[in-house]
């Protein structure tokens, strides 16, 4: 065989090989790209560009479907291919890239709400270039086409590979404001001791290569370096619609500490964005207009190119993702709720770029304040982004529809959660409405007694009061919005959340040091210390008589075994009153979830010493805001045994727009969606099909996944209308 | 060098054995996995301290590991001498290349027979000034050696015959030969730890099955010894960690109260052994509800290290390849509260972790990439990774850290190659500036392949 003719051969084999894989093929799926490392992806015009980082790669997917076949299930996408046409093409960056950047600028980002606009004409614009960068290194790769040339628009190749004096800890890029102007990269830099913030000012293609490096040098932001402090690192940058505007966020000590900045360069001046905690990723916004409205029978087809009013300028919030680093001596010990934490240090937030503040809620007309953290439990946010006018399917069911401005966030317990941005709070994919006559996405709860030995016995006439036949205000209710799902305790002289378990090492008999930031708002004289310690040596109980924020004085002298020793100890409510005491709050509400609620006495209303909410729904009444739980304790019956309890099982009515997906039949592939680590979003009309779609990636399953949005189901794991590629 | 030891070893290597063994070859590594670094006792002249190596042995090749002592002031006046810690790292000098010292009999000062497929190794301090090597290997009988470090003399614990570790070696799944039973076992002991106090862990890979062999009722273990009596196992020394076939752990970290174990195939990510409650292990996190895969859903994960106040935990995971930072509180109490506060993309294949605290400053971590083939390190502060020394070898696995003062010299056992990379940190304020400056031990090629063209003429 001649050389010529086994690449014939070759190529007659691969050639039936690819026509065999795709007519066999029950889903969808791409020529494989062998790519790993699938960490960042981000749009630039119709293509999808995908790190492959173990093979110090970048890999482009084409956004413009080939022609579907009839036999097919769903039109699928292809990588860019290679000069030799039956492989993908590769396009080697520098070692291991990590994250990725693009030029984005904004072509009405002066556009003033109010004003009207069609929101495909404001969109953001992306290009020409790429960036690529990796954490510790010193080096930047800068991708694009190999010239202006609509000839070579597919021919993808790195451009310039840059080299800073320090590692890039961040990169983001402004494209170019006119015709001629040049895209702005922004470059952090830390070298151990000191972060610095530079730019490089790249020309347009056709100018890129005959581009001498004196001109690309990369440049001081000079002034603004002075703000940042030693030892303080940049982590996030974030060019704003406004071509003057910078926002940097920054990280310090381990985390506990960081800032962030909006930074004007012409005008040399910064200011601080408030945020409650430190920032670990930042995005903003396009121009979003009034969304385009649900059909009716009168317009059963509403006009998308009608111009409508402009909600949100361009830019107006911006989101960050609290850095959870923060959190660090925080946290309440009894409660993980994230909303027990004060100020919040997980979840997402807003900050309205007018004021630099927290940016408020308005319900019914009203502003109803700050907005409140959107949180995702205790998962880890991996990405966030923010799209302007984006159509999803409706939380409620219903069919799609447009929405001003949705989030979406990765969490690294492989949900997409999507919220509504520019209403800045959470999407409840069970809302209150009635169906069948009934009404229901509405906090519930359901009420049982259970004895101190666990097992549940039959309801008490005496303590919690259940029905409200007499005053409505007696029965047991919840709120929207801060009530939760889990279980609440209303414990007879229960052990107090935050008491149980503590160290100390007394050396007054009446005296118990504590710890700073110790709970001393939960004791009560005659609540009860009980005493241990390790050797079985110091046992006992004692009463309080007094709390100071430095120590608990009791009434009767502690143990002489007890002293001069480290000992452990827990409080107890009250345990000496018996139990028809109307005198002391000898019962201790706290969630598995919420933690500490509160003590209540008998014959007494019981009402939160805090109400956290999580979310404001449509019902909140900022005035005059529901408890999260309100209930009546009536007299104590004489049956009742320390540690007998109430308990109050509560759901929500509320449910995040959580989405993940089944790739079951793909194990490797299925094993992977564990953890997913960037989104990116397209909008725009192929095959004469309007599509909003969104790219995921998943570097466990050397792969990633485009959803169309419309076809999302919430609140599911969707087993459909997706698409993978490898 | 110590040629009487030297003449010892290779006698007891070549003329010892029951049968003819063959031995690994003398002067390098072969699939170097556990290393550590001890610092000299005062009576030894040295500075630079000792480097013990694991040789594992891993395609069986020949008939046994080993463990090198090597001397590394000794390589201080090889022929080509191993740079001392800073030097050549002007910045503005330009940086010299990695030496490359490869036969290493001149520094080697003894070595010791052990079993095959070596994992990790612990040095545990003595009160009387020397060191007590624990090392776990894979192979038949599943054994975790104890062997005595003095200044580069090695001495297998119990004695013996003192250079055949492996007769002395307990068992982990036959620790009790007269009544040999299916549980509890620890089969393929990978990873160990020792507490200031000398408390010995052993994490083990492979669940153990009941009956053994059928492949039903796995259950894994962790296996609890005292550094003073590493043969005294009892079924009291292993503490339950869970039932299924997903249960074995990969690493282990030890605190004041508590063990912290890794989880390797879809294990729990950690789980934590109650020091001072028999049998007391906590599987989840956050009081009891929240599991740390419920906030970061790794399937893997390996090494692992515990800053000195315990508020913080490394882990090093796969799939996805990341280093996973968690916080805890009350680490000391009933019920420490655990969450995961950051993950970071890691290069291919994060392996084994080491903790370098800073004064004032946020802890750098160091961390092996197995396929990347990297030393990548982590900077608290900035909350990311800060350097990658790229090509330390191939599949770097295990590291050991010499601390001096600000500065660090890093020492990676490159499985791959045979190979032992060492990278200088000059200023840990500075840790962009780390560098490989030395490659110990001749390549491994021409062993495993010696058909490999560039073997020809080459004697292994």
């Amino acid at each position: 065989m001649t050389a010529a003719s086994f690449r014939s051969a070759l190529l007659t084999t691969a050639a039936a090989a690819c026509l065999a894989l795709a007519g066999c093929s029950q889903t969808a799926s791409a020529p494989l790209a062998n790519m790993s490392g699938t960490r960042d992806l981000v749009t630039v015009g119709d293509f999808l560009f995908v790190t492959s980082s173990d093979r110090s790669e970048l890999r482009v997917l084409d956004l413009v479907p080939p022609i579907q076949r009839s036999d097919e299930p769903t039109r699928k996408l292809e990588f860019v291919s290679a000069p030799n046409v039956l492989e993908p093409l590769s396009i080697p960056v520098l070692d291991r890239p990590t994250a990725l950047a693009r030029d984005v600028r904004y072509p009405s980002a002066a556009l003033p709400e109010g004003q009207l606009a069609v929101a495909s004409e404001v969109a953001e614009v992306e290009g020409p270039y790429v960036y690529a960068m990796s954490e510790g290194s010193p080096e930047i790769s800068v991708v694009g086409p190999i010239s202006a040339a609509e000839a070579d628009a597919r021919r993808f190749a790195e451009l310039r590979r840059f080299r800073e004096a320090a590692p890039v800890t961040a990169i983001a890029a402004r494209g170019a404001q006119n015709s001629g102007d040049p895209s702005r990269l922004y470059i952090a830099l830390f070298d151990g001791a000191r972060a610095e913030i530079r730019f490089r000012e790249l020309p347009g293609l056709d100018q890129l290569g005959a581009a001498d490096e004196a001109s690309l040098a990369s440049r001081s932001l000079g002034i603004f370096n002075d703000v940042l402090l030693p030892n303080e690192a940049v982590v996030a940058l974030l060019p704003l619609p406004d071509p003057n505007k910078l926002v940097v966020a920054t990280r310090s000590a381990e985390g506990r500490s960081g800032r962030t900045l909006e930074i004007d360069t012409v005008l040399k001046t910064s200011r601080v964005y408030n945020f409650p905690a430190p920032v670990r990723i930042l995005a903003t916004h396009a121009v979003a207009v009034e969304p385009v409205p649900a059909p009716t029978d009168a317009v059963p087809n509403p006009d998308p190119s009608i111009p409508r009013p402009v909600v949100l300028r361009a830019g107006r919030y911006v989101y960050g993702v609290l850095d959870e680093s923060s959190c660090r001596d925080r946290f309440q010990p009894d409660s993980n709720h994230p909303a027990a934490v004060t100020p919040p240090c997980r979840g997402v937030m807003a900050v309205d770029s007018n004021t630099g503040e927290i940016a408020h809620q308005i319900i019914g007309g009203k502003d109803a304040g700050p907005m409140l953290p959107i949180g995702f439990g205790t998962s880890l946010p991996t990405s966030m982004i923010l799209v302007s006018n984006a159509r999803i399917n409706q939380p409620s069911g219903g069919g799609s529809l447009e929405y001003a401005v949705v989030g979406f966030v990765t969490v690294a317990t492989g949900q997409i959660v999507l919220f509504e941005a520019s209403a800045l709070r959470a999407f409840d994919i069970q809302p209150t409405r009635v169906v069948n006559g009934e009404t229901v996405g509405v906090p519930t709860v359901g009420v049982l007694y259970r004895k101190a030995d666990g097992t549940e016995g039959t309801y008490p006439d005496h303590g919690l009061r259940t029905t409200s036949q007499t005053d409505p205000k007696s029965a047991v209710t919840v709120s929207e919005g801060s009530t939760l799902n889990e279980i609440i305790g209303v414990t007879l002289r229960g052990l107090i959340p935050g008491w149980v378990g503590l160290n100390a090492t007394p050396t007054d008999p009446h005296q118990l040091p504590l710890a700073p930031g110790a709970p001393i708002g939960r004791l009560r004289p005659d609540d009860g210390l009980e005493l241990a310690s390790t050797d079985g040596a110091c046992t006992g109980q004692v009463r309080v008589a007094s709390v100071t924020a430095a120590a608990i004085t009791t009434v009767e002298a502690l143990p002489p075994s007890c002293v001069g020793r480290p000992i452990r100890y827990a409080v107890r409510a009250a345990p000496g009153a018996d139990n028809k005491d109307t005198t002391h709050e000898l019962w201790v509400v706290a969630g598995e979830v919420s933690g500490y609620l509160g003590r209540v006495k008998n014959n007494s209303e019981f009402l939160p010493e805090v109400t956290r909410y999580y979310t404001r729904t449509d019902t909140y009444n900022a005035m005059f805001p529901a408890p999260q739980i309100h209930f009546y304790m009536e007299d104590g019956s004489p049956d009742f045994q320390t540690g007998d309890r109430f308990e109050l099982i509560t759901t929500s009515g509320f449910a995040p727009y959580s989405v993940t997906f089944d790739l079951s039949y793909d194990a490797t592939f299925a094993a992977g969606l564990a953890v997913p680590s960037a989104i990116a979003y397209r909008h725009g009309v192929y095959d004469g099909k309007e599509r909003w779609r969104v790219f995921i990636s998943y570097p466990a399953s050397k792969g990633l996944l485009e959803v169309n949005l419309p076809t999302l189901a919430p609140g599911a794991q969707n087993t459909q209308n997706y698409v993978p590629y490898r | 060098m110590r040629p009487s030891i030297l003449c010892a070893a290779a006698l007891l290597f070549a003329a010892c054995s029951t049968y003819e063994e063959k031995a690994p070859p003398a002067g390098r590594f072969y699939y170097p996995t556990g290393i550590a670094h001890v610092r000299s006792s005062a009576a030894s002249p040295s500075e630079d301290g000792y480097l013990y190596v694991a040789t594992s042995n891993f395609d069986k090749r020949f008939a046994y590991g080993k463990v090198t002592a090597l001397q590394l002031s000794a390589l201080r006046g090889a022929s080509t001498p191993l740079p001392a810690l800073g030097a050549g790292a002007d910045p503005g000098a330009g940086l010299p290349a990695a030496v490359k010292i490869e036969d290493l009999t001149g520094a080697i000062s003894d070595e010791v027979v052990i079993q095959s497929f070596a994992g990790e190794m612990a040095a545990f301090a003595e009160p009387d000034g020397g060191t007590r090597l624990f090392l776990p290997t894979r192979s038949e009988g599943s054994r975790l050696h104890a062997i005595d470090a003095v200044d580069g003399t090695l001495t297998c614990v119990p004695g013996g015959d003192g250079k055949d570790c492996r007769p002395s070696a307990p068992s982990l799944t036959e620790w009790d030969p007269g009544n040999r039973v299916a549980k509890p076992r620890a089969a393929e002991p990978m990873g160990v730890a020792v507490s200031p106090a000398g408390d010995v862990f052993v994490a083990h890979i492979q669940p153990a099955d009941n009956p053994t062999g059928t492949g039903e009722n796995f259950e894994s273990y962790v296996v609890h010894l005292r550094a003073d009596d590493p043969t005294g196992i009892s079924a009291d020394s292993f503490t339950s960690i869970g039932q299924g076939s997903n249960t074995g752990s990969n690493s282990v970290a030890v605190g004041k109260r508590y063990a912290y174990l890794t989880g390797r195939f879809n294990s729990p990510t950690i789980r934590l052994v109650d020091t001072r409650v028999p049998q007391r292990v906590i599987y989840t996190s956050v009081s009891g509800s929240v599991l740390v895969s419920d906030t970061f859903n790794a399937l893997d994960t390996r090494g692992i290290a515990v800053a000195s106040d315990e508020r913080r935990i490394y882990l090093a995971t796969r799939v996805p390849d990341s280093l996973v930072v968690l916080d805890v509180d009350d680490p000391e109490g009933d019920f420490p509260t655990i969450r995961v506060v950051s993950a970071v993309a890691a290069p291919e294949a994060p392996n084994a972790l080491a903790l370098l605290e800073r004064p004032g400053r946020g802890a750098l971590v160091l961390m092996t990439c197995t396929s990347a083939g990297v030393l990548a390190v982590f900077d608290e502060d900035v909350g990311a990774l800060v350097a990658q020394v790229p090509a330390v070898g191939s599949q770097p696995y295990g590291l050991t850290v010499d601390r001096r003062g600000n500065a660090a010299r890093v020492f990676v056992s490159n499985f791959g190659d045979g190979s032992v990379a060492v990278v200088d940190i000059d200023d840990l304020n500075r840790p962009q500036r780390a560098r490989m400056v030395a490659r110990l031990g001749a390549l491994q090629t021409c062993v495993v392949r010696p058909q490999d063209p560039t073997c020809q003429g080459v004697t292994p």
